[in-house]
């Protein structure tokens, strides 16, 4: 197993990379629940001035996330696993909530993308609407980067 | 008094002998008026140091028109400047003496940091918290990072400075003539002033339906659904921001958003109940390429900056009555330097990659140099000289636009 952590790291490394490029996945995986197989997430939002983007990306048997404040980097860290796999379900149910969006032009977009072995979802929305879950997922998105020690 | 009796000196080493009276004597006196000297300067370098530096209460709100001409500077020296004097370059070239230098500003109330500085504080708070206590919900991690963040010091300090921002908008509002506010607009304006709350955890509650905002660079005005208006601000501005002038005009400009002219769109009973003379500002603007001229600008829909040009235009109002205040007690280059400090963090603007924001926001060069820059309100705090050319700054009265004074002429 510990011969096997270098090689880990690396895959889970291009992961992030790949998810964080919003290219293709370089990994193929034919598993398609959240539970198992290789997925990523990607959030981007605009706040204020500033644009905002995390990241977090899954093996069967680590995880790892990163969190970027326009080209700065704020945080990048290993996730839990089990906590990452439990963000990851709710990243995917409130992307197939019916999002509101206002009537006016939206100053606060986001956008989140979601991959689970071969399958990828976007969503784009407005952060006024969809104001408190949006900003709760986004800050469990941030805690789960302190989860592992 | 034992070298003048003649005593023999009892810890005086051997090669130094007590018949050497008058040496000894001349060395005391030496020593002696050596010791007075560097007491009398230190006790002067420490006074002006204390009369330089000490900051004092926010200053009273003095009345202010928009159309009026300004007071003279109360700083401004006797001497006429002479061929070859040379004005800071802040008065030539605001951009470059604010963004692109490398070292930041230290004003008497503080400096500025940078975005990043305060928001990767904040998530360090986190990780601590969380590190400590892993078993916690996020509630609790919430109301213990709002504990922390948001001391009773620094949320009385920006509590005072609202204060002092509402107070200062809303006697510039009342100081204005009839013909450019009448009282109907008055009292809408300063209604929706003081209606405007604003939300400082603890407890952190205040803040559930918008939780990231704790590690956030960054004060927003907001309308909820329900009618009601309320200012947030970033938990990682609250430990980034120490100037008192930066947060002035930002509160200023998120308050300023307030009555801003697209806000006051759509106020019943009227379609539009912006006063009339926002009209003639709004020409302005765009006359000066304050806002700018998209291709498919919709005035207050998309690709559009009139909000954002009004918030900054009025936060650069208020910000130089602040400046002003305190021009009575700063010596020149302090004044500047509060100055440069209460625009700093418009400069990071310039890097973005978010071309959201230059949709909504004019460049951060057109925010420095033309709508605080060219304020002849901030010029003649700074001492620096009137504008030549046809240039005139934005005001509210379209028949007597504000020309920027020259400091010297106003001493005659």
């Amino acid at each position: 197993m510990k011969f096997l952590m270098p090689f880990i790291i690396l895959i889970a490394l291009t992961l992030i990379e790949s998810g964080c490029a919003s290219s293709k996945p370089k990994l193929d995986t034919s598993k398609q629940t959240p539970e198992e197989g290789d997925s990523n997430i990607e959030i981007t939002y605009v706040l204020g001035h500033n644009r905002y983007k995390f990241c977090a990306a899954a093996t069967e048997s680590m995880a790892a996330g990163q969190t970027f404040i326009e080209r700065e980097k704020l945080q990048d860290s290993k996730i839990d696993l089990a906590k990452y796999t439990a963000f990851l379900k709710r990243v995917s149910e409130f992307s197939a909530l019916p999002q509101r969006t206002p009537a006016a032009f939206c100053r606060s977009p986001f956008t989140i993308a979601v991959r689970i072995g071969k399958r990828k979802e976007v969503l784009s929305g407005c952060r006024t609407g969809n104001e408190a879950e949006l900003s709760k997922i986004i800050q469990e998105g941030e805690f789960l980067l302190y989860s592992k020690k | 008094m034992q070298l003048l009796t003649g005593k023999p000196c009892p810890l005086s080493k051997p090669s130094i002998s007590c018949d050497n009276y008058p040496v000894r004597l001349r060395y005391l006196i030496i020593g002696a008026t050596g010791g007075v000297s560097a007491s009398a300067l230190v006790g002067l370098g420490l006074f002006w140091h204390l009369k330089n530096s000490q900051p004092t209460n926010p200053p009273d709100v003095s009345t202010h028109s928009l159309t009026s001409e300004t007071s003279p500077l109360k700083t401004a020296t006797d001497r006429k400047p002479s061929s070859n004097f040379e004005y800071p370059l802040i008065c030539s070239d605001p951009y470059k003496a604010i963004c692109l230098r490398t070292t930041s500003h230290r004003d008497p109330t503080g400096s500025v940091h940078s975005d990043v500085e305060g928001e990767v504080q904040a998530l360090r708070i986190v990780e601590e918290i969380i590190h400590e206590h892993p078993e916690w919900t996020s509630e609790q991690v919430d109301e213990e990072l709002a504990q922390i963040i948001y001391t009773p010091k620094r949320v009385g300090r920006i509590q005072s400075a609202f204060r002092f921002v509402r107070a200062t908008i809303e006697k510039t509002i009342r100081a204005q003539p009839t013909e450019v506010f009448s009282k109907k607009d008055k009292r809408l304006l300063v209604n929706r002033i003081n209606s405007v709350q604003l939300e400082l955890p603890p407890p952190a509650a205040l803040y559930s339906d918008q939780p990231d905002l704790f590690t956030k660079n960054d004060v927003f005005y907001q309308q909820s659904t329900n009618g009601s208006r309320k200012l947030r601000v970033g938990g990682a501005f609250v430990m980034s921001i120490k100037s008192w002038f930066n947060l002035v005009f930002t509160l200023a400009h998120e308050l300023g958003h307030s009555i801003d002219p697209c806000e006051l769109r759509g106020i019943p009973p009227e379609k539009d109940s912006a006063p009339a003379a926002y009209k003639n500002l709004t020409s302005c603007f765009l006359k000066q390429g304050l806002v700018s001229h998209h291709k498919n600008r919709s005035e207050c829909g998309e690709n559009d900056q009139l909000s954002e040009t009004f918030a900054d235009w009025i936060a650069v109002q208020i910000t130089a009555i602040a400046l002003k205040e305190y021009a009575t007690e700063f010596h020149k280059p302090l004044i500047q330097a509060a100055a440069m400090n209460s625009v700093r963090d418009l400069c990071e603007q310039d890097d973005t990659l978010n071309d959201l924001d230059s949709e909504f926001h004019p460049s951060p060069k057109v925010r420095i140099e033309k709508i605080f820059g060219n304020s002849p309100e901030i010029r003649n705090v700074l001492g620096c000289p009137s504008l030549e050319g046809s240039l005139k700054y934005c005001t509210l009265n379209p028949e007597t636009p504000e020309r920027p004074k020259d400091p010297m002429e106003l001493k005659k």
